[in-house]
């Protein structure tokens, strides 16, 4: 029994041990400890599943008392000479351990020498990082040994399969190899006293070690922990909802006798009070009489957490369950009140005790009291205390309780390891964990998705069945709750991967139920209006709490919705200064406060979701987004997509509404019919969001260009921008591109991947300020080369081309000058150059193709979408660059417009068709000269110089010009048909 | 077998029956006994007559009134499954049967198989809250044991766990040893618990070992990890009897056809029923009968997509008129509507706003130190609220009474309501249909998917009669209020089917009323046909036809005008 002998000296003051687990009993300590023995039972299996064959029987053995000791009243007070059983399983295991721990090096090829055989610590050229950590502990005073688990699995998977499965069984031997470490590396450490030990050797007291798990590859949830969890290690996460003080807790005791007052030595307490059960004092036979000795009995510093269930775990419509987590040592004090936390440890049951405890009474009384009466009882003399007898207390039945004896715990960080949307860093080993935690019919239903075609317009079919149409809002939705990835700079800095969005459109149509569907489909999502919540509301407040005076944080919808969505209707019914409040969080993703001397920052790791409504209740397509959302700038600007939805009245689409809705009516959950249930949907997402796509080099070149051409729209002002094309959108490009890989389920982001982001913010951010291409609204702002053509008017749409200056076209003279001042100057700065017509249009003729017939409007009203508008510059840039390389010279107008109409030929089916689109062509035209897109040449060169000088004045006079001149047009040097033709 | 004899013996010693069943030769495996417990009392009790023969532990016969060990069915309302499941010992060493409050004797006490631990679900249950009296009649039958002297003195035990804490009601701790059936068992369930009576210590909070260690080192180990643990009545359930969504059945359509009774039609009764309500709660408004009538018939249909029962609002209802004597504290009178509904209604509430109560109440439910504290809106599934808005008057609305406000809108927008949880709150369905009743042009706190105005006479005379007491209510004949109830209680559970004709009818109609006019949106279609639909109904049609969509419409449109008449501003429709 040298390995006792370490440890098993007289009574300590401080230990760390959790007492069940200690690794060497008390009872060679100089024979004055009590006939405490455990019975070796014949049962071979109790909770941690012993079986009888893998343990001899030997004359003594305190390591399987310890292991048997776990039984709160199955330790018996039976004679010292009862064979008890060794545990041979135990022993190795320690060895095994112990070898570990001494030789392993982060490189593990290196680790396996030969040399490293004989327990001679052989250090190979990697560090011994735990030999390192040994040190470590007595330099700082600390206890604790922290273990990787996953260094254990790397090492010997057997050693770690057995420390996993019988955690509890083998932890007295997994403390005694650190012991047998620390006194060979650190013997002076053992002791808490060396220099007092020479003198006092009653008083020596020697320090206990823990040794801590952590990075176990699974992390449970409170609800899986079961009955045949009990007794191995592993990991759940809760979020604490509080904490006890930190109090000591007697390992082991040292009792006087009363009657005879003799010493009882090391005690071990077993959750709960235990006093000797019989003096071993031959002539006394005192049961009931015991004084505890403070000072020589062993105490540790112990405290109970409660926690409770994340939220992502709790089924719908269940409550939260909560479990008690016990912790020792220098564990105490490290999980605080509404952390997330993981615990490391073992699940275990204990005889409720507390069911003793009544309102008023002496509790330590009362458990006398019991062991008195069950001492009276000859039979029950094998309880110890506080079991039998508990009928006088009026305890029925006693029952048990859960509890889970920790030995380490961390605080989830908020990206890696149990987050709840899967977020991880480590990628694919995740999504293997991910694909283990579903049943067989889940993981086939995955894989047939992630291996099918065209999942990601699939995918976006399926999401919020019940809205009809507005895919590309869907799309937005789908991207957002892929998400994008988190980055760290190397500086430390976080770069969000959340994509916010932004619907806005008129009352009525389906906003808020894409919100109210995100808020259905994500556990942790939170839905708020804005017009009820203040700042405070959503990111966190600072409250008094009036019993006890401290101040607390109490999360907003922001927090709660940490690593979720935030989904905020009403957004611009928010005051400004609220809208300002959560700048940081959507950018910064954290959240500050300072006030009541609490500065904190928060992490509040949302995407937001957000709903408004235009300015004066209907959407002003007129207007810019900017003039119809009451946002500022930087709150815009943080967006990363904007979708307009509008309330179009339109036979056809009401009709599609109408039968929606009547058939939602007529067939419920039937009606809709999404490819994918929202389950099977949630786990492809969870799956999805296990990837982080990286860009291939080919899609960081597209994306380069994208982005470039999405600065130069910015610069020559074509579009009307809410704000200026930043790094900012670059960023959401990233993102989104990075998001659009996910739904593939794909680390690599193809070239594909960035057009398709590329279209969306386009579509988003530039297409819906511009919205669409209103022409009679285009005439109202004037035109830069005061060019006048017959044509119709604003009031006047539906007539034909030939119609003479209205009344409207007059209006429009005073916008004129402004225009005219602000095209001055952007055509000073675009006409440097003249190279911009010789770039390859060729290779995107194909591209252009597709897109060119535009669905035939509704109402001959001059209106088209911007897709179509950008469609038909592509067109005419392209053409024109083509006949320019071709034959050096401009298109004559006439000529252009009749080749404009035979590409449309095969779409054009009556005369009225063809006037339209003759119009249309004529407006696109001026357009496109307005925009810097062309250049306008009537005559020759000379003559358009003077006419633009002309404009502000000469207006009623052009149309009688216009028969005299023949105008050509030619691509503007400024216009890269690279960039422009590229328009999906 | 199950014959009389054993139906008695389980009633007189259900422990023995347990035992005897434990032991039966037969029954080889104990691997799943609770299930097994509970398919065997579930066929002892099979027939309506043998459940009758259980004695129903409710506020008539209190749990005081019962011997200890006794079998009963309580008819409860789930109110908090967050309790920690506990372990029992499932066997004792001697291979007697653990569990159901079986005490162990000293002998068998001293050591145990862990293996033979269990685990049970503890979950707190309280009598039903929101159910009318006539309903609890007819579900507990005629009660042959009333000890009706006694039970006004019954005082519950933590009655901050039922809804309205001053209401006479029962709270009992329920452990559930079939834990697949337990799981089930969701917050405002509504089941009928049949097991063995005892009195215990509460849901213990848990085990806390130093509390007794340093209770010998500190002195100061008061309130810290113990809570003052009072005996509660506690029922070791043997088996869990269901209910449907409505509590009582009745059929659908009605089984009187219509040409052979001309009396009991459904639109006959349906027209008598809306007579009676006017006349006796509304002044005489037949507009607003009805569209009660149609109120207190929707459900939640189907969550996703969601179909949810339209929240109504009954304007310009005016306030009681204040009586003379008690001038100082102003009454808060319950309109006779209140009781009108509570008579044909299974289960409703009525929730009598008034700034104090906003303020100071919980109308959510808050676990409070493990202990989930009942909000008032935690209502059974299917409950119709009342919501008066009489007794608000001028004051201040504090941040309790913001997050009541709140959390009632919630129930009528989302029908979810989120219990708050430590650091987090968890939505869980609801499904309560509101009627708010308010004095002005719309009510003052919420927003409702329709409002109707009252349209009675406003002299000091109509409105008391709007208050009368209950002695002053003319019930019509037992079989008549009979018929009102089945029309109801039929109607909530009946199912509308919409033909191809009919929603191609609805389709163009819609196309059509859009091009006349862009105000109408799709909204409007979504509300007419939740209101077309409840009108068959209430007409108990299986068939949404084109004549009832028609009325429905027209139905509608009267409204609208109506508040388009009475408010020159705003109606909220």
């Amino acid at each position: 029994m040298d390995v006792d002998s370490v440890s098993s000296s007289p009574p300590l003051r401080q230990s760390s041990l959790p007492p069940s687990s200690a690794p060497v009993a008390s009872q060679s300590s100089n024979g004055r400890s009590t006939p405490r023995r455990i019975r070796p039972s014949g049962r071979g299996s109790d909770a941690l599943n012993l079986g009888d064959d893998e343990a001899e029987e030997v004359p003594d053995g305190d390591d399987a008392g310890a292991r048997r000791r776990r039984r709160p009243r199955g330790q018996g007070q039976l004679n010292a000479d009862v064979p008890i059983v060794k545990d041979a399983v135990g022993e190795s295991v320690q060895e095994s351990f112990e070898t570990f721990l001494r030789t392993f090096t982060e490189e593990i090829a290196l680790a396996s020498t030969p040399a490293s055989d004989g327990g001679v610590p052989v250090a190979p050229d990697g560090e011994l990082i735990y030999i390192e950590q040994i040190h470590t502990m007595r330099e700082y005073e600390l206890t604790t040994l922290y273990v990787d688990y996953g260094h254990l699995l790397q090492k010997d998977d057997v050693l770690a399969d057995a420390i996993q499965k019988q955690y509890y069984r083998f932890l007295p031997y997994i403390r005694r190899a650190l012991h047998n470490l620390v006194a060979q590396y650190e013997p002076e450490y053992l002791k808490l006293n060396p220099t007092a030990a020479a003198t006092d050797s009653v008083n020596l007291q020697s320090r206990e070690f823990n040794v801590a798990f952590y990075h176990l590859p699974l992390v449970s949830g409170i609800r899986d922990l079961r009955t045949d969890k009990i007794g191995t290690l592993m990991s759940i996460s809760g979020t604490v909802t509080r904490t006890s003080e930190v109090r000591p807790e007697l390992l082991y005791g040292s009792f006087i006798c009363e009657v005879c007052g003799g010493l009882v030595n090391e005690i071990e307490q077993q959750f709960k009070y235990t006093e000797p059960s019989l003096c071993p004092n031959p002539t006394c036979g005192n049961r009931t009489a015991w004084q505890l000795q403070i000072d020589s009995s062993k105490f540790t510093d112990w405290q109970k957490v409660r926690i409770q269930e994340n939220p992502s775990e709790i089924p719908t419509g269940s409550m939260p369950r909560s479990l008690d987590v016990i912790l020792r040592s220098e564990l105490v004090e490290r999980a605080k009140a509404g952390d997330k936390c993981v615990f490391t440890g073992t699940f275990i049951v204990v005889p409720d005790v507390s069911q003793l405890g009544l309102p008023g009474g002496n509790k330590a009384e009362l458990m006398r009291e019991a062991a008195k009466a069950g001492a009276n009882s000859a039979a029950a003399a094998v309880g110890g205390a506080g079991v039998t007898g508990l009928k006088s207390l009026g305890v029925r039945d006693l029952q048990y309780k859960t509890a889970f004896l920790a030995c380490m715990v961390h605080d989830v960080d908020g990206h890696a390891g149990t987050n709840v949307r899967g977020e991880d860093e480590q990628g694919e080993d995740d999504s293997e964990a991910f694909a283990r935690s579903l049943t067989e019919p889940e993981f086939e239903e995955l894989k047939r998705m992630v291996n099918s075609d065209h999942i990601y317009s699939r995918l976006v079919e399926s999401i919020a069945p019940t809205v009809y149409g507005h895919d590309i809002v869907k799309k937005g939705l789908l991207l957002q709750l892929m998400g994008g990835v988190h980055k760290q700079t190397p500086e430390g800095m976080h770069l969000r991967g959340d994509i916010n969005i932004c619907i806005v459109g008129d009352p009525s149509t389906s906003k808020s139920q894409f919100l109210k569907y995100i808020c259905s489909f994500l556990p942790r999502a939170v839905y708020t209006s804005g017009k009820a919540s203040s700042a405070a509301g959503l990111t966190a407040a600072v409250v008094k709490d009036e019993e006890t005076g401290d101040f607390t944080i109490e999360a907003g919808a922001l927090m709660l919705a940490d690593n979720g969505i935030c989904a905020i209707d009403e957004f611009d019914k928010m005051d400004i200064s609220d809208q300002v409040a959560i700048h940081e969080a959507m950018e910064q993703q954290t959240i500050s406060i300072a006030k009541a001397g609490i500065h904190a920052t928060l992490n509040a790791r949302t995407s937001i979701l957000a709903a408004a409504n235009p300015i004066g209740g209907r959407y002003d397509r007129k207007k810019s987004l900017r003039a119809n959302v009451a946002m500022t700038a930087p709150i815009m600007s943080r967006f990363d997509l904007f979708f307009v939805v509008l309330d179009e009245c339109n036979e056809k689409s009401d009709l599609n509404i109408a039968k929606h809705i009547v058939n939602v009516h007529r067939f419920q959950d039937e009606a809709i019919h999404p490819e994918f249930s929202t389950e099977a949907l949630q786990r492809y997402i969870r799956y999805a969001r296990t990837f982080t796509p990286k860009l291939t080099p080919e899609a960081a070149d597209v994306l380069v260009e994208k982005y470039r051409i999405l600065r130069q729209d910015d610069a020559s002002g074509t579009g009307r921008n809410s704000y200026r094309i930043t790094v900012r959108q670059l960023e959401s490009m990233i993102r989104l591109s990075e998001a659009i890989a996910r739904a593939n389920c794909t680390s690599e982001i193809k070239p594909a991947f960035v057009r398709e982001a590329y279209t969306l913010l386009r579509q988003s951010i530039i297409h819906v300020e511009q919205d669409d291409i209103d022409f009679d609204e285009e005439e109202l702002e004037g035109e830069r080369e005061g060019e006048r053509r017959p044509r119709a008017t604003a009031d006047d749409v539906e007539e034909s081309q030939d119609v003479e200056m209205s009344a409207a076209e007059i209006a429009a003279m005073d916008e004129a000058e402004q225009s005219y001042n602000e095209s001055m100057g952007l055509n000073g700065a675009g006409s440097s150059g003249l190279n911009g017509a010789t770039s390859d249009g060729i290779s995107r003729a194909g591209s252009m193709a597709p897109n060119a017939p535009p669905p035939p409007q509704p109402k001959r009203r001059m209106v088209i979408t911007h897709d179509k508008y950008m469609t038909l510059q592509s067109l005419i840039v392209f053409h024109l660059a083509q006949v320019e390389r071709e034959t050096g010279k401009g298109v004559d107008r006439d000529e252009l417009i009749d080749w404009y109409l035979e590409t449309k030929e095969e779409d054009i089916q009556d005369v009225e068709e063809l006037e339209y689109e003759k119009e249309l062509i004529t407006k696109m035209l001026r357009k496109l000269v307005k925009d810097n897109y062309l250049i306008e040449i009537r005559g020759d060169v000379q003559d358009s110089l003077p006419e633009s000088m002309e404009e502000s004045s000469g207006q009623p006079s052009m149309d009688s010009q216009d028969g005299n001149f023949r105008v050509y047009y030619m691509v503007h040097p400024s216009v890269d048909t690279e960039g422009s033709s590229s328009v999906p | 077998m199950h014959g009389p004899n054993n139906t008695m013996k389980c009633l007189r010693d259900p422990t023995a029956t347990l035992h005897d069943l434990y032991n039966d030769p037969n029954g080889t495996s104990h691997d799943n006994f609770p299930r097994l417990v509970a398919e065997h009392y579930t066929q002892i009790f099979h027939t309506s007559e043998a459940f009758r023969e259980i004695p129903s532990l409710d506020i008539r016969s209190p749990p005081t009134t019962f011997p200890d060990r006794s079998l009963v069915r309580f008819r409860a309302m789930v109110q908090d499954t967050s309790p920690s499941s506990e372990m029992y010992l499932a066997r004792s060493p001697y291979g007697k049967c653990g569990g159901w409050g079986i005490e162990l004797t000293e002998e068998e006490n001293g050591e145990v198989d862990y293996t033979n631990l269990r685990e049970c679900n503890v979950l707190w249950a309280v009598s039903v809250p929101a159910e009318s009296a006539w309903c609890a009649e007819e579900l507990d039958g005629s009660q042959t044991r009333s000890a009706s002297g006694s039970t006004s003195a019954y005082l519950p035990q933590h009655s901050h766990k039922f809804p309205h804490p001053t209401l006479p009601h029962i709270g009992v701790q329920v452990k559930i040893y079939d834990t697949d059936s337990a799981e089930k068992l969701k917050s405002t369930d509504i089941v009928t618990f049949v097991g063995i009576l005892t009195t215990e210590s509460s849901i213990s909070l848990s085990y806390s070992p130093a509390d007794l260690l340093t209770a010998r080192t500190s002195v100061s180990s008061t309130g810290t990890g113990l809570e003052s643990r009072d005996e509660v009545p506690t029922l070791h359930v043997l088996y869990i009897r269901e209910h449907t969504a409505t509590l009582l059945s009745r059929p659908y359509p009605s089984t009187a056809t219509p040409d052979a009774d001309e009396h009991s039609a459904p639109a006959k009764v349906r027209s008598e029923l809306i007579s009676w309500m006017a006349e006796e709660a509304l002044g005489g408004d037949r507009e607003a009968a009805e569209w009660m009538l149609l109120a207190s018939i929707a459900r939640v249909q189907s969550r996703s997509p969601p179909l949810l029962p339209p929240s109504l609002n009954l304007t310009h209802f005016p306030s009681p008129s204040p009586t003379p004597s008690t001038t100082d504290a102003p009454p808060t009178f319950l309109p006779t509507l209140s009781t009108v509904l509570a008579q044909i209604l299974p289960l409703t509430h009525t929730l009598p706003l008034s700034l104090d109560v906003l303020n100071k109440d919980a109308f959510v439910p808050e676990s409070k130190e493990e202990d989930l504290h009942a909000g008032v809106l935690q209502l059974p599934q299917g409950t119709v609220l009342l919501v008066t808005e009489g007794g608000v008057h001028e004051g201040k609305l504090v941040e309790q009474g913001i997050l009541n406000v709140h959390a009632l809108q919630e129930v009528m927008n989302t029908q979810t309501l989120a219990y708050k949880f430590p650091f987090s709150q968890f939505s869980f369905p609801t499904d309560i249909s509101c009627i708010v009743v308010s004095e002005g042009s719309k009510s003052a706190l919420f927003r409702t998917n329709i409002s109707v105005p009252l349209t009675a006479p406003k002299d000091p005379e109509a409105i008391a009669r709007l208050y009368k007491p209950v002695e002053d209510i003319k019930l019509p004949s037992a079989e008549r209020l009979a018929a009102f109830r089945d029309l109801l209680v039929g109607a909530r559970a009946g199912k509308v089917h919409v033909s191809e004709e009919t929603s191609e009818y609805i389709q163009r109609d819609f196309v059509r009323q859009r091009q006349q006019d862009r105000s109408v949106t799709s909204d409007d279609l979504i509300r007419r046909m939740s209101i077309a639909k409840l009108y068959a109904l209430s007409l108990h049609e299986t068939e949404l036809t084109v004549d009832v969509w028609e009325r429905a419409k027209a139905f509608d449109e009267r409204r609208r005008a109506a508040c388009a008449s009475t408010t020159t501003s705003s109606a909220t429709v």
